[in-house]
């Protein structure tokens, strides 16, 4: 059953309306309209559409992610389905109770205490107050603050505000839950213990939109995921996909941008470089065709390209994967692996092959240096000069991918049947 | 524009007009509850008296975190219309010898000061309401009537325990209570009626127009001074009166309680069914116009 329908909705803003005028602006703007003709007034209203004939539905017990740079309208979508704010055009039917965990703990009074807070927010959130009674032991045992509940809010910091409002939000029963970033909240536990909570219930068959930056938790969590940009829907469907989607449209993008703008303000940098230089670096597939992205978990090959304009003795080939906020995560080198080089004359290639590309999703810059074992000086480096994409593909938890095999290992009594599909990997 | 919102009152039956999924068809009688967002003032009133509670609730918050951390406390409620009467009465009773059709004078005024206080107080937390609460209304839906209300009538309970004092004064001056005194109830709805219509009204243009804050404290002391509270009706000539109370119910309205009150004598019928019918009037329209402005709060406030 569809339990949201929102069809061709427009949300538009008035730029000009934006924090209310005083009335002598709005006599002005009538006095003008008076002298210059009926629509001159008008000349001054600047239209921003947040929102542009957005159309979806959304299935009961379905887990939904909205993802989109900055400003793309999905924070709008939220407070539309919320009901906070309505749209300028189009239809927007919710079949039943909504609940929001967008900012939560919003609804407390600083001069309340936690306990007459939590009566407050209950019903705010739209709990009748015979419900939160019988859940007020479970709400304040969630946030931890059984020795505060007396005291005012005011006095609390404010990781205790924000636990407590969550503690009340994660414990009312709506149709559709809407989450909006909130799981950054708090410390490492009860960031745990909010993810799970949310977890429970949407196994339990609630229906939850999601809005997050955090494309992992998007795709561990969503079974569907809409991408937006500038109030428009980009794409819509099944996850990787989308977020491939999202990587290619918005992340990659900007991060190429900057690049670019980088190198041209530069220059091509390069360090060294008269006895021997690298020429080039070039990604390619298992089929030797050029690639300039590929999927977690996918084969990868790299070519590095010289000239050793005198023989070179003992050479050492290394590349470096920094991600977008210039952190290394990967280094390739042949001082560890692969044939010992002797001596390097003349104009050449190496290559390198990973069967299983282990870095998660996101845009990678590469360095690439040539330099003698041991030594101080590179003959030559190339910092930043290359850029591969990494899209989603092999689902991974935590900060890369490493190529693995299970195995069932009977031990004496143990009654194990391994399940006969195409894609189970102990057959 | 449409937003329909399909609420149904079984939260157990979701799935029952799917019929490709007869496992959930087994749930007895449903009761399905469709709200069209039509802009019925009726449809509108039902979603209010839903959040009854929260409305109960929000007044609560208002009276409690007024009095919080303050010495007197509720004290307060009683205290700013009595000390109003003691001046009143020094200056305009005891000195000026303002008439007051030959009640004493401290009863006189505090019969007017205690209503008047009740639609003033209201005026005064209502009216910025919504700005005030602006981080509630751009977070969190419900029928944003409730923050008004709550201000009105968390200014009622002032008006009762006020009106306490009033009572313990009524003995004191020895005014035997008469059966006129049971017109305070349809006296008090059309108060009510009244002062809801006009903070309505003025809160939701409020967020609009920031100046009408600016003008409030000034609205609300020229209005006292329209209003017979330091004078008698009286006093307004007997060819005005009629566009008098036209022009300015709660000129009726505290006429009536000093009548029904003090003097022992019914209001002034004509009078207050006047009243009545600008009042209602008003709540109707300045209801119209919150809700129609209601859709936009969020995005200006």
């Amino acid at each position: 059953m569809k339990i949201v329908t929102v069809d061709q909705v427009s949300k538009r803003y008035r730029l000009s309306r934006l924090g209310s005028k005083s009335i002598r602006e709005e006599l002005q703007r009538f006095g003008r309209r008076l002298v210059q003709g009926a629509r001159a007034g008008d000349g001054d209203t600047e239209d921003f559409y947040a929102l542009r004939d957005v159309s979806f539905d959304i299935e009961q017990g379905e887990t939904i992610g909205f993802i989109g740079p900055n400003g793309s309208g999905k924070s709008t979508i939220l407070k539309l389905l919320a009901r906070i704010i309505y749209p300028t055009q189009g239809k927007l039917i919710v079949r039943g109770s909504v609940a929001s965990l967008i900012e939560v703990g919003a609804g407390f009074h600083p001069e309340l205490t936690g306990r007459e807070n939590v009566f407050l927010y209950g019903s705010i959130m739209g709990m009748k107050r015979a419900e939160v009674r019988k859940k007020f032991d479970q709400i304040v045992d969630f946030a931890g603050l059984e020795r505060f509940m007396d005291t005012p809010v005011k006095r609390y910091s404010s990781g205790m505000y924000v636990r407590l409002g969550f503690a009340v939000a994660a414990h009312i029963n709506p149709k559709v839950l809407l989450v909006d970033e909130v799981l950054a909240v708090g410390d490492a536990a009860f960031q745990s213990k909010c993810q799970q909570r949310i977890e429970e219930l949407r196994r339990g068959g609630m229906t939850i939109a999601f809005v997050s930056h955090d494309m992992t938790a998007v795709e561990r969590l969503c079974e569907r995921v809409v991408f937006l940009q500038n109030g428009v829907i980009r794409s819509d469907g099944e996850p990787q996909k989308v977020i491939s989607d999202y990587y290619n449209a918005v992340v990659f993008k900007s991060a190429e941008q900057e690049n670019e703008a980088m190198t041209a303000a530069a220059g091509v940098e390069t360090i060294g470089g008269r006895e021997a230089e690298i020429l080039g670096v070039k990604f390619l597939d298992r089929d030797g065709l050029e690639i300039d992205a590929l999927a977690t978990g996918q084969p990868l090959i790299a070519q590095i390209e010289y000239r050793a304009n005198r023989p070179i003795e003992d050479p050492v080939f290394e590349l470096f994967f920094y991600s977008a906020d210039d952190r290394l995560h990967t280094h390739y080198t042949t001082a560890l692996t692969g044939d010992q080089i002797a001596m390097l004359q003349g104009h050449g290639m190496v290559e390198i092959e990973v069967d299983e590309f282990g870095l998660t999703p996101g845009i990678f810059k590469i360095d690439a240096s040539l330099m003698r074992r041991g030594a101080i000086a590179p003959y030559d480096w190339k910092p930043r000069q290359y850029l591969l994409k990494v899209l989603p593909g092999k689902k991974v938890r935590g900060m890369f991918y490493s190529p693995h095999r299970w195995r069932l290992v009977p031990l004496g009594e143990a009654q194990v049947t391994v399940a006969a599909t195409d894609k189970n990997e102990f057959l | 524009m449409s937003v329909t919102l399909v609420e149904k009152k079984n939260l157990n039956t979701e799935g029952e007009n799917d019929p490709s999924n007869p496992a959930t068809n087994t749930h007895g009688a449903v009761l399905e509850n469709v709200i069209e967002w039509n802009d019925s003032l009726w449809s509108h009133l039902k979603e209010l008296f839903k959040h009854s509670e929260l409305l109960y609730l929000i007044t609560q918050r208002e009276i409690k975190v007024r009095y919080k951390q303050s010495v007197l406390g509720i004290v307060w409620a009683v205290l700013q219309p009595f000390s109003m009467m003691l001046v009143f009465s020094l200056f305009f009773g005891r000195f000026q010898k303002i008439p007051s059709d030959g009640i004493p004078y401290p009863l006189f005024s505090y019969s007017a000061l205690l209503p008047w206080t009740f639609f003033a107080t209201s005026l005064a937390f209502a009216i910025p309401s919504l700005i005030q609460n602006s981080q509630l209304i751009t977070k969190i839906y419900f029928p944003r009537e409730i923050i008004p209300l709550a201000s009105v009538f968390a200014a009622f309970i002032d008006f009762l325990i006020a009106a306490g004092l009033f009572l313990g004064m009524m003995i004191w001056y020895q005014v035997p209570p008469t059966w006129y005194l049971l017109y305070v109830f349809p006296l008090l709805a059309v108060q009510i009626i009244f002062t809801v219509g006009v903070c309505l009204l003025l809160s939701s243009f409020t967020v609009l127009y920031r100046d009408v804050r600016h003008t409030l404290p000034l609205v609300i002391q020229v209005w006292m001074f329209i209003t017979p509270v330091i004078y008698p009706v009286s006093t307004v000539p007997e060819k005005y009166r009629t566009l008098y109370m036209l022009i300015n119910p709660m000129a009726g309205i505290i006429d009536g309680y000093r009548r029904a009150v003090v003097q022992g004598r019914a209001p002034e019928l004509s009078y207050l069914g006047l009243a009545a019918a600008v009042s209602l009037f008003l709540a109707w329209a300045g209801y119209k116009y919150f809700k129609r402005l209601e859709h936009e709060f969020a995005d200006i406030v």
